[in-house]
């Protein structure tokens, strides 16, 4: 590392940038070291900066001492475990990671394999194309898609996001997706506005982007859902889905 | 799967394409064509235009309604 780290961010081409990965986890002892494995090897190969932070829930399955194991691996620049006492929701997780990340720049995904890391190279090229502030995945363009739902399921989401874009007119296509770079800085003034739960948070988290101006790409992503089992949503989520949505929409 | 989704959404798509060209054409075209002409009897006595997408809007409005009260009063009965 140079002395010049020390530099701001703004300065472009002198200092690097560092791209810290939060993976909130909760019983993905299976999914940890594959996770871990893909994003390793997809940042390596574009030669990324890069950390990731577990910020694991305890985990009855063990999660924890799958991350420690991972962190003798790879080494303890490369991964940070935080360790909560229990599930406490999105929000704080991405919030406690926040705290102890060393990038500039970070990356919110999902830890069940639903989201590919090849991906994130992608993110970070089209960042730095328009000098975005964020840059979101999205199932909804081109190139972008869902695997892994039945019709019905597809459907809904689309009729679900659709219905929030009406609304709160986001001028993004995805609005419930969660697969993200921010700038650390514009991260933590979202977080500290957000005040939803479940999807609502990631819809929210759009919302107020655009509410304080910052600029937002997109890249075409595939989600994956569980090979096994099917994740249905139940009615009751649905109209708790609506009930948030409409009050995102009277009281912003 | 992916396919035969991708299918049911195609017909999905022309059925919308079919009933938009269908009701532009009744509502805004055949007013301005004489009242003998062959095409008329395609379409419907006019008043239709304006009760079926009423009715349609009523029962659907109902039916969403019911279905969320139906919702909450579950999830008030959980509680």
């Amino acid at each position: 590392m140079t002395s010049r780290r020390g530099a701001p961010s703004s300065s472009s081409t002198v200092s690097k940038d560092k791209y810290t990965i939060i993976l909130p986890t909760y019983n993905e002892k299976e999914n940890l070291p594959i996770i871990t494995w893909l994003i390793n090897s997809e940042l390596e190969k574009n030669f990324v900066d890069y950390e990731i932070i577990i910020v694991e829930d305890n985990s009855p399955d063990g999660t924890l001492e799958i991350a420690k194991q991972l962190q003798k691996i790879y080494g303890e620049n490369k991964i940070q475990i935080i360790s909560r006492p229990g599930k406490m929701g999105l929000g704080t997780a991405y919030m406690d990671g926040i705290k102890k990340a060393n990038g500039n720049w970070i990356i919110l995904m999902d830890a069940d394999l639903s989201h590919h890391p090849k991906f994130i190279p992608q993110f970070i090229e089209q960042q730095k194309k328009h000098n975005y502030d964020i840059v979101t995945g999205t199932r909804y363009q081109f190139g972008g898609g869902v695997y892994g739902w039945n019709f019905n399921r597809k459907l809904t989401s689309r009729v679900a996001n659709y219905i929030a874009s009406v609304l709160l007119t986001p001028g993004v296509s995805d609005l419930t997706g969660s697969f993200r770079l921010y700038r650390k800085e514009v991260l933590e003034k979202l977080i500290s506005v957000n005040k939803s739960k479940g999807y609502v948070f990631q819809i929210e988290m759009m919302v107020r982007a655009n509410q304080y101006n910052y600029t937002i790409g997109e890249v075409p992503i595939t989600f994956v859902d569980r090979i096994f089992g099917v994740s249905n949503l139940d009615s009751g989520e649905i109209v708790g889905y609506l009930k948030s949505v409409l009050n995102l929409f009277l009281t912003i | 799967m992916g396919v035969s989704d991708k299918f049911i959404g195609f017909v999905m798509l022309l059925f919308s394409i079919f009933v938009f060209a269908y009701y532009t054409m009744w509502v805004i075209v055949t007013p301005f064509i004489v009242s003998d002409h062959w095409i008329q009897q395609y379409f419907l006595p006019r008043e239709y235009g304006i009760i079926i997408p009423l009715v349609l809007v009523v029962v659907g409005i109902t039916a969403i309604g019911t279905f969320l009260g139906l919702v909450m009063i579950k999830s008030k009965k959980n509680k």
